[in-house]
């Protein structure tokens, strides 16, 4: 039955259309071709172009205290415009420095959803028009930036050169026929569970179901159409202490690994109010440095934030970007157990799905990027733009919609040479409690996000605040719920604080917002032992509880 | 067959009834203990709670050039509640920069609660704080003149019937293509689309005082637009907009085809615009631009008439000035202004602004603004002005930045004139005016974009012109309105209307813009 529900609500037959026959396709092909010609022989010359479009099936269905709040489904394709003049060595998506102009953000443009060549041409023509414009435009700032400041430390070309075989890939995905009332059903029957709980202030169960299919043609000759399907299932809700600190629950479900079970739905959320409940009067826990463990999702999201960041391959140029891992190439970075892998084409880990892709966001292959081996730093996420030792891409440039693509991760697997059973990890942090003589150590179960400064004119540092900690005591004390913490740290020194690791390594599904917008990240890791980590308290709104109680249930 | 149907109405409207009584009991269950329980020891308490709901269902349809860009359908609920702190001659409104907060719930009895708890307990806590900000800041001030802030009105329950309309969007899809598909004629576009959006909102609303009210508004938007460049670069919109507060009034598809193809014929004119030269003359107001004249003329002078006090800034720049003016002359003694919220129709249109409550539960009532061009009434709402006793039922909530709150704001806004000229003898009275002031040309205006013709007093010659900026639509202009036509033409928009003829204005001054051309495509639009 689970099967079924599966095979009906999730499964994307992918079907392989006639590439011939695909008029969005052919009319994004001719009208490139036919706008570069021209744009060759402007004034400064436009040396490549591409168009990305993409076609958009969406269904969002939230509900919340059993009753549906919205449902509603939008198809739309949109598209942008990569135009780049002047030449690869310098051109107009250069860094100008001492100034807040990025290249990053593009115009979008509707396009049809009739399959109708001339109406879809007349949006690609106005879309290059803009583009070239813009462009020209940026490329004049860039040169007169390029002569007068200092030159930068790496002065790579600013776009790779042509691949020798350029990409010819075409898999476009049906979009699935929804059975909107399951969901709703659904979402309506979870929602209603947190009414038996009046000390959650709002809550919400929501259906998140995202299709595409891309379309990248270049003037390089790469035509790419390839399908995506992120649907996610959410439920959240939130509280308030009497001191005024909000707290919230939640938990992402990845629908390619199939639609969970009523009963195993049921049994998480209350899991999560329960221990939100206790969460809600928790001891808020003063600054502290103690060993700790990041449970194994907070651990992918933390090497997501602190290192996967830092290891993008166009911030070790940016002379605005504070480059902390640039000149660590060949060093030891991190605990020598620990190997980190960034890897868009992995489908599948332990026989639960990742967000693969066959090609990156500028036609680039997907390829396994090695970040760091045994410890020690091994290379960079690459997209097309080039830095020293690195002229390739390995297929991580990836963008949103209306964004220039970057390098970017996408299935961030953190393993450990040397692991052992999650109680024995948890044992040796009793231990190095001890060992360091400190009253207690940390568990953080979850993370709630966080950011990493990444920019040279800020401090080097991270915060992270945690969304379900646990206080352990090196004696028999049972573990305590704390709340009201962030890590804060350092990225240089922090990795090399990894003592040890469990052998339970779990999927992270989420969603990462930087320089080219938000994309679907994944990230993977066992837990971790961090001999020590730093913790400083969360700002706190102080707003009062409800005067009144809850009408849901009518009790406090 | 027709018993089914019968049986298929009959379910619909039982279905109906049910979900409008679950949505007023959660409402009254919540103001019940809102009433007796929602306080802080110690502190003002509200002396007034209105809760609104609003349930909003919209579609949005856009083509381009003969094909189907998007075509959206959403629905929500949306809960606002009104808490005033302090007592009905000193509260916590008209001061500073608050704002009610708001949120979406779901669809349930439990939502709606939930909602309207939470937002009431953030509502109530920001207007204590506003409260004290006011009371101090009026400490600090000389302030010799103060009235209520909160008159008395009687109890009011109204229940407007739901106007059940049903949008076609499969129609108004091929609706939006066929209009869009106009452009495709004209070599001078770079684009030409149809926008549609239709929005059904149901308004909920009910106070501490017992009053109450449901109200459905119902608003399609048909929009044809133009993107061109003149010869020498400038780029150009113009756009063919109508607003129809009924899907019944909707002319038939053929006829809005054919106002699009005149539409496109007389945009298109434009790519061989030149640019506006320096000008101070008559001007004819033709169509929408009329609209937008008395918008920024009289509108804005008419609405938000009690002004704001704000601990940073002196003045309420949203406020209007009318309220200074009682007696005076503001308009042309030709054109009587009325605002009428019982108007429910005119020429067989249905009006936007027809409403029996305004949004603090008072009666909307009539009121005639101008007499013989002397403005002899104000739009008023429950918050005092000097002389006021009640409120007219004119209080609207706004959300712009700085002018939110309940403020004074139209209805049915008619300008009504009492001698008009034929609507096609207007162009020749344009040439007459000119011709008293020796002027070899005048400009007639059919939108705010600055895209206008010249009107050759020679010969009548019209000749497209862009980039012409009115530097003085203000009220004074109101005052020299010398012809009004004969087309008296309804403005929807959203909860309000206007109803106005064509005018002619003695002197308007119009200078060239100072935006630059682009430049042109590099290569010539795909065939």
């Amino acid at each position: 039955m689970k099967k079924a529900s599966f095979l009906l609500i999730i499964l994307l037959p992918i079907v392989v259309f006639a590439q011939k026959d695909d008029v969005l396709l052919t009319s994004m092909k001719e009208e490139l071709a036919r706008n570069f010609a021209a744009a060759k022989k402007e004034s400064p010359a436009a040396y490549y172009m591409s168009y990305y479009v993409q076609d958009n099936n969406n269904l969002f269905i939230t509900a919340s205290l059993g009753d549906i709040k919205t449902s509603q489904s939008a198809r739309f394709i949109q598209a942008d415009v990569d135009a780049r003049v002047g030449s690869r060595r310098l051109d107009n998506t250069h860094e100008i420095k001492n100034s807040k102009d990025t290249p990053y953000e593009l115009a979008t443009y509707k396009i049809p959803l009739d399959a109708d060549p001339k109406a879809i041409k007349n949006a690609l023509w106005r879309a290059t028009q803009a583009a070239i414009k813009t462009a020209q435009d940026r490329y004049a700032k860039v040169k007169t930036n390029y002569k007068t400041t200092a030159k930068s430390a790496d002065d790579s070309p600013d776009f790779s050169p042509a691949p020798k075989t350029p990409a010819q890939y075409y898999a476009p995905i049906t979009f699935t026929e929804h059975d909107i009332k399951l969901l709703e059903a659904k979402a309506k029957k979870y929602s209603a569970l947190m009414k038996e709980y009046p000390f959650i202030l709002g809550s919400g169960v929501s259906f998140e179901i995202k299709e595409n299919n891309r379309y990248i043609v270049t003037t390089e000759g790469a035509s790419v159409v390839e399908g995506q399907n992120i649907s996610r299932l959410r439920f959240t809700a939130d509280t308030r202490n009497k001191d005024g600190m909000e707290l919230s629950t939640g938990k992402i479900y990845n629908l390619a690994n199939g639609m969970p079970d009523d009963e195993a739905m049921i049994k998480d959320i209350r899991a999560a109010l329960e221990n939100l409940r206790i969460y809600k009067d928790a001891p808020v826990i003063d600054p502290v440095s103690v060993p700790v463990i990041l449970k194994a999702q907070a651990a992918g999201v933390f090497v997501h934030e602190i290192f996967g960041h830092r290891a993008e391959g166009f911030r070790q140029k940016l002379e605005s970007s504070g480059q902390t891992f640039t000149k660590q190439l060949g060093q030891l970075v991190s605990a020598p157990i620990i190997s980190i892998v960034d890897d868009p084409s992995l489908s599948t880990f332990n026989g639960r799905a990742l967000y693969a892709y066959k090609y990156d966001d500028e036609a680039t292959p997907a390829q396994k990027a090695v970040l760091i081996e045994n410890g020690v730093l091994k290379g960079f996420l690459m997209d097309r733009n080039p830095i020293k030792g690195f002229p390739q891409s390995n297929g991580h440039g990836r963008k949103e919609l209306g964004y220039r693509a970057v390098a970017r991760m996408a299935n961030t697997i953190v393993s450990a040479s040397e692991n052992m059973p999650y109680e024995d990890l948890r044992l040796k942090l009793k231990e190095e409690i001890k060992k360091q003589n400190k009253p207690f150590g940390l568990i953080i179960e979850e993370l709630d996000g966080g950011f990493t400064l990444v920019e040279r004119d800020l401090p080097q540092s991270f915060t992270i605040q945690s969304k379900l900690s646990r206080r352990v005591y090196p004696d028999d004390r049972p573990d305590e719920i704390v709340r009201g913490l962030r890590l804060i740290g350092t990225p240089l020194s922090v990795f090399k604080n990894i003592i040890a690791a469990a052998d339970d390594p779990d999927i992270f599904y989420g969603s990462c917002g930087a320089d080219s917008g938000w994309v679907p990240v994944t990230a993977v890791s066992p837990s971790l032992l961090f001999s020590a980590m730093e913790t400083e308290k969360v700002p706190n709104q102080a707003q009062t509880l409800p005067i009144l109680p809850n009408p849901a249930g009518g009790v406090k | 067959m027709k018993k089914l149907t019968f049986i298929f109405v009959l379910f619909f409207t039982v279905c109906l009834n049910a979900q409008e009584a679950y949505i007023e009991q959660a409402m009254q269950d919540e103001m019940a203990r809102a009433k007796k329980d929602l306080f802080i020891k110690a502190s003002p308490k509200p002396h007034f709670i209105g809760y609104f709901l609003y349930d909003e269902e919209s579609v949005e349809i856009s083509a381009a050039l003969g094909a189907l860009n998007h075509s959206f359908k959403e629905a929500a609920k949306r809960v606002m509640p009104d808490i005033r702190v302090g007592s009905n001659k000193f509260d916590n409104t008209g001061f500073g920069y608050f704002r009610h907060p708001y949120t979406y719930v779901s669809g349930g009895y439990d939502g709606v609660r939930n909602g309207l708890w939470r937002m009431s307990d953030i509502d109530y806590k920001g207007m204590l704080k506003q409260y004290s900000q006011k009371e101090g800041f009026l400490k600090q001030k000389n302030i010799t003149e103060y009235y209520d802030d909160f008159s008395k009105t009687p109890r009011l329950n109204v229940k407007a019937k739901k106007k059940n309309e049903v949008f076609d969007a499969a129609r108004f899809e091929n609706l939006a293509r066929a209009l869009s598909a106009v452009g495709l004629g004209y070599k001078e576009f770079k684009n030409f689309y149809a926008n549609i959006t239709f929005n059904d909102t149901e308004k909920y609303y009910l106070n501490s005082e017992g009053s109450s009210s449901y109200q459905n508004s119902i608003n399609l938007f048909i929009e044809v637009t133009a993107e061109l460049q003149t010869k020498d670069g400038f780029e150009i919109t113009k756009t063919y907009a109508k607003n129809y507060a009924s899907l019944a009034d909707a002319p038939p598809d053929e006829e809005l085809l054919i106002k699009a193809r005149a539409f496109a014929a007389r945009a298109a004119l434009f790519a061989s615009a030149k640019k506006a030269e320096s000008f101070i003359g008559p001007v004819w107001f033709a169509g929408a631009s009329a609209r937008d004249f008395f918008n920024q003329t009289f509108v804005k002078q008419i609405i938000n008439t009690k002004p704001y006090l704000y601990p940073d800034v002196d003045k309420d720049a949203y406020a209007g000035n009318f309220a200074e003016k009682p007696g005076l002359r503001v308009i042309s003694t030709n054109i009587d202004v009325s605002d009428d919220p019982a108007a429910r129709q005119y020429n067989n249109l249905t009006l936007s602004g027809h409403t029996e409550m305004d949004d603090e539960g008072a009666a909307s009532k009539h009121v005639l603004l101008t007499n013989n061009g002397k403005l002899t009434a104000l739009l008023t709402t429950r918050s005092l002005l000097k002389g006021q006793k009640n409120s007219n039922g004119h209080g609207f909530y706004t959300g712009d930045r700085y002018s939110r709150g309940f403020r004074a704001g139209i209805t049915n806004l008619f300008f009504t004139p009492k001698v008009t000229v034929p609507e096609a003898q207007m162009k020749n009275k344009l040439i007459e005016e000119c011709a008293k002031l020796n002027l070899e040309y005048c400009y007639k205006a059919e939108d705010h974009t600055g895209a206008m013709f010249k009107i050759y007093v020679r010969d009548g010659r019209e000749e497209q012109v862009y980039g012409a900026e009115i530097t003085n639509m203000d009220a004074r202009a109101l005052r020299d309105i010398l012809h009004a036509g004969s087309d008296m033409t309804v403005y929807n928009d959203g909860w309000s209307a206007i109803i106005a003829p064509s005018i002619i204005v003695a002197e308007m001054e119009i200078t060239p813009t100072q935006k630059q051309s682009a430049k042109k495509p590099f290569v010539a639009k795909p065939k």
